[in-house]
């Protein structure tokens, strides 16, 4: 049995300090889950534990004068909570002029479904669709900097405020170009990916196997009922079996791809069913759950983000457990230490298909009653570049969550990094963060997660050595 | 709708203000298995003494006393140890040889084409790479030592070019001096155990016998050469106590050569393949040597009497060559690897094969164990291959002689593109560190280690469920979070 040291016997000088940034959230009746997310640690514990802690933190804590809690300093130096040196911040930021080696292209604003909870309204919107030379420019750019930058190679991805794949001759042909702009440049082999909506020819998927080697996020709803009720061609007929044609063709060839369910607040309770079915008919890497948005087509219509969609979404974690799979929500991610949700802090480089630079794959239009928060560049004057509004690049810099007071307090911060700007700026109608409704689903899973990694491992305690993630670019990048 | 900021930082809370024990709760089931109520998912608290009872329970491993001698134990009795088959390399174009500096803390391991990398061994990481000089011909053949004052020395040879060693200091890898020799065709290097004599076998420029050069360290003034034999001189290793050279001639005797007397002692004559490999024995009674038929003999020092013949009956015919050879300090466990991707393990003084473990890159495609070590604790044994990896074994002393498999020494550069990796961590008692460790996926992790992410965000689930705290007595496949669990190198680490 060890013993309980005091703070001499093992070493150390002085009081006890807490090492970072430390949070107390409940779980149950007298019980708080003790969570430093910047340490990857966390345990459950009663309120003396808590309150023992915070007098360590005010330095109200004396050692040697309660034996409880010299053992509990030694266990809190063990999972790094106190007395552990500096803690690392994630604080990637950019400044200064553009360098992106990665593309998003907006194809298209067309589509061949009609889907009723659509962000886009895809095709109610004026018909747009990306000329090739579009395209090209935006390519030979971000390969042009991948040279500069020394890296391998870049990276190209299709989105659509519709089907990218409606927009046919310039994906494939795009692609092309981008493998020749490539060989003569002596880069490696851009990275090239989709999201699509899965109602695709035989052909297309042929090309897309063959020639997407970042992969697809299909969007499909699980069970062939529920993906129907929402999921309808022009004419109003269910998509289900096209796509479900999709799936099993890219799993007959192996080709990794992702699924993206959406949740509308009538199909909540149908979630673990149609999670149920996904894992086993199709073998998709990844499954991203997510609440409908109250954007486009949708908007006015029930919110999905309820307490309801927590509990289904419990019961659709544990029916993918039990095929050895798991399912995602993209605010809950314990694995994640970050300060920025996605790339529109990040210099994300997508042009809709007048040619003009987004940081956002929601903002897909200059239409968009945003589009002057989230653009943020257009085509230079001569054959190539691009110019660019720093300003509004800088508004979006800043969106990182350290800067949002409204997250400062909330143990989620590093993981969710303060989720989607557009959404909650679209919802709310304020350009300073005030919180949404996901920010409690957020929490509620994220808590579940670390409650998880907990149990996981041994039941007492979670702690793991905190990763690093990102990777460097130009405009200039600092990590903290 | 106006909602209240989110305050979760660390604050008091309301207590009663009974001074209760501090408690720690198990987390005894996941969340989803509880519905909405996480009441279900917690046990009953833990006092602080017990919380810290089975954190020492733990992370003690205390090793078992010896047992009497041990037995052939097939491979299909072994569950737990796992061979390694995956692609997580050390150097990408082969290993050529290891070296283990005086206090164990770094491994230094030189690659088929002149890369030469640093190992920090109590973290397992890369400290430092470099290269030695190439020859602009491209003939050239490199060995590595290691001087008990920590330094490195890396000789190179290009045919027509004098022999030059290059010394390196640890850990920054800086060139800091040179021999130049007059021998061609560069055999062996050893360095005395003292640090005082390097001896270089080569084969003498303008001459046709082939001869061992002696220098002195540090100065690296020439002490004088010792003519061998026209067949040349395969192999060098000085005795623990300095005193003796032992030879390896090209057709198979060995030669006991006395530093201090400048004169042969006598020599073992009993073989007909020419030794790959040679090691002594801790206490310098004895000496070992590994031979191209796949044989390993045991000659006693210095008279070189034949002790013991070692031969497992699956080495018979070609491609068995006996390359690596390492002892355990005790000398009760020999280590030999060789060209057929076998690592076995021998009792000794017996000559009993104990273990054999093969590493195979495919169904017909099987490394060739290059260089063995042992750590200066002798609980890990390090091994390399032809293929560039270098893989880290847990070598208990109970049973003896049976390694398993740990971990690789893993530099992102040299790893194919798109390979996957796991990564997990192992708090080190001794030490007190927390030591990361990378496998490929789907490895099994040793019982006490957790794991890390190591890229891509995702979120985190267990897949395997864990029963209240106890330390593990199985292995525990990886299972921290399923996207992170198995991940393409990450590009900036190239």
């Amino acid at each position: 049995m060890s013993t309980i040291s005091s703070p001499t016997e093992i070493g150390l000088q002085g009081p006890p300090t807490v090492s970072g940034e430390t949070f107390v959230v409940p779980v149950d009746k007298d019980k708080y889950l003790v969570y430093a997310p910047l340490r990857r640690a966390a345990f459950v514990a009663n309120p003396r534990v808590v309150n023992l802690l915070s007098a360590i933190k005010e330095g109200r804590y004396e050692a040697g004068n309660d034996p409880g809690g010299d053992g509990l300093v030694e266990f809190l130096r063990r999972v790094e909570i106190l007395d552990a040196g500096p803690e690392f911040v994630p604080n990637k930021k950019y400044s200064g002029i553009p360098s992106p080696t990665s593309l998003t292209l907006f194809l298209t604003t067309t589509c061949n479904l009609r889907c009723t909870y659509c962000y886009a309204s895809a095709g109610e919107t004026p018909a747009k669709s990306m000329a090739l030379e579009v395209a090209k420019r935006g390519i030979d750019f971000v390969a042009a900097n991948a040279v500069e930058k020394g890296e391998h190679t870049f990276e190209i991805n299709y989105h659509g405020g519709g089907e990218p794949t409606g927009n046919w001759h310039v994906m494939t042909e795009s692609l092309a170009h981008a493998r020749k702009r490539a060989v003569e440049l002596g880069l490696g082999p851009p990275t090239a990916s989709t999201a699509s909506n899965g109602v695709l020819k035989d052909e297309q998927i042929d090309w897309i196997i063959a020639n997407l080697n970042g992969g697809v996020s299909v969007s499909y709803d699980g069970l062939p009922s529920a993906h129907d009720r929402h999921r309808l061609t022009v004419l109003g007929h269910g998509s289900s079996g096209r796509v479900m044609h999709t799936l099993k063709r890219f799993d007959a060839a192996g080709y990794p791809y992702g699924i993206r369910v959406t949740v509308t607040a009538d199909q909540i309770s149908q979630l673990p069913e149609s999670v149920e079915f996904i894992c086993s008919h199709f073998g998709a890497q990844r499954i991203q759950v997510e609440p409908s948005y109250p954007l486009g087509r949708w908007r006015g219509a029930p919110s999905a983000e309820t307490s309801n969609f927590i509990a289904a979404y419990r019961l659709a974690q544990a029916k993918a457990a039990a095929h050895g799979r798991e399912i995602f929500f993209s605010g809950a991610r314990l694995g994640t230490l970050t300060n920025h949700f996605c790339g529109v802090s990040q210099d994300t480089f997508a042009l809709s298909p007048d040619g003009n630079v987004s940081a956002c794959y929601e903002v897909f239009s200059e239409d968009n009653p945003l589009a002057d928060v989230f653009f943020y560049g257009q085509p230079g004057d001569t054959e190539s570049g691009y110019r660019f509004n720093l300003p509004a690049l800088d508004h979006l810099r800043g969106q990182s969550v350290q800067h949002r007071e409204f997250c400062q307090g909330c143990f989620a911060k590093w993981t969710c990094a303060g989720d989607c700007y557009h959404r909650a700026v679209s919802v709310t109608g304020e350009l300073e963060f005030q919180g949404t409704d996901r920010c409690h689903i957020i929490r509620e899973l994220t808590k579940d997660q670390i409650l998880s990694k907990i149990a996981a491992s041994g039941g007492l305690f979670w702690h793991e050595a905190p990763s690093v993630t990102g990777s460097p670019a130009r405009g200039k990048e600092s990590l903290l | 709708m106006i909602r209240n900021r989110p305050e979760f930082h660390l604050t008091s809370v309301y207590e009663d203000g009974a001074r209760d024990e501090p408690q720690i709760v198990p987390v005894t089931a996941l969340p989803w298995e509880t519905a909405m109520s996480r009441r279900g998912a917690l046990g009953v608290g833990l006092g602080i003494a017990g919380v810290l009872s089975i954190l020492s329970d733990v992370f003690a491993q205390e090793p078992q006393g010896p047992t009497s001698k041990p037995a052939f134990i097939p491979p299909t009795e072994i569950m737990a140890c796992k061979v390694p088959t995956a692609a997580l390399k050390a150097h990408d174009q082969g290993v050529n040889t290891l070296a283990l500096t005086s206090d164990g803390n770094f491994l230094i391991s030189s690659g088929n084409h002149s890369d030469v990398k640093i190992w920090d061994m109590a973290s397992g990481k890369l400290q430092k790479k470099f290269e030695t000089v190439k020859p602009a011909d491209g003939n050239h053949r490199y060995h590595l030592a290691v001087t008990p004052s920590g330094e490195i020395l890396s000789s190179w040879f290009a045919i027509g070019i004098n022999t030059t060693i290059q010394f390196y200091s640890l850990p920054d890898g800086k060139p800091i001096s040179q021999i130049i020799g007059n021998l061609v065709d560069l055999r062996s290097l050893a360095i005395s155990p003292d640090g005082t004599i390097l001896a270089v076998a080569g084969l003498a420029w303008g001459q046709v016998d082939f001869s061992v050069e002696l220098w002195s360290l540090p100065e690296g003034k020439p002490l004088g050469a010792i003519r061998t034999s026209e067949r040349g001189s395969q192999l060098l290793t000085f005795t623990p106590d300095s005193n003796n050279l032992i030879i390896s001639n090209d057709n198979g005797p060995l030669s006991f050569f006395s530093v201090k007397e400048h004169r042969f002692l006598s020599g073992a004559n009993n073989t007909n393949a020419y030794a790959s490999t040679l090691l002594v024995l801790p206490d310098g009674q004895a000496c070992i040597s590994g031979h191209m038929d796949g044989a390993v003999y045991v000659w006693a020092v210095p008279d070189g009497k034949l002790l013991r013949a070692l031969r497992s009956p699956s080495t018979y015919g070609y491609g068995h060559d006996v390359k690596a050879l390492a002892i355990t300090s005790d000398a009760s466990v020999l280590v030999t690897g060789g060209a057929d991707g076998v690592i076995r393990c021998w009792s000794l003084p017996d000559g009993q094969l104990i273990r054999e473990v093969t590493l195979k890159l495919s169904e017909y495609e099987m490394r060739s164990i290059v260089a063995l070590t042992f750590t200066r604790d002798g609980k890990t044994l390090i091994s390399a291959d032809d293929h560039g990896q270098i893989i880290l074994w847990d070598f208990p002393s109970t049973p003896p002689g049976v390694p398993c498999f740990r971990s690789y020494l893993f530099d992102s550069a040299a790893t194919p593109s798109g390979t996957k990796a796991i990564a997990y961590n192992l708090y080190d008692r001794v030490t007190g560190r927390t030591i990361t460790y990378t496998l490929p996926c789907g490895s099994p992790i040793p019982p006490g280690a957790t794991c890390t992410c190591n890229c891509v965000p995702g979120t985190s689930a267990p897949s395997v469920p864990q029963v209240p705290y106890a330390p593990p007595t199985t292995d525990t496949i990886c299972s921290c979070n399923k996207v992170c669990t198995c991940v393409p190198v990450p590009t900036f680490l190239r």
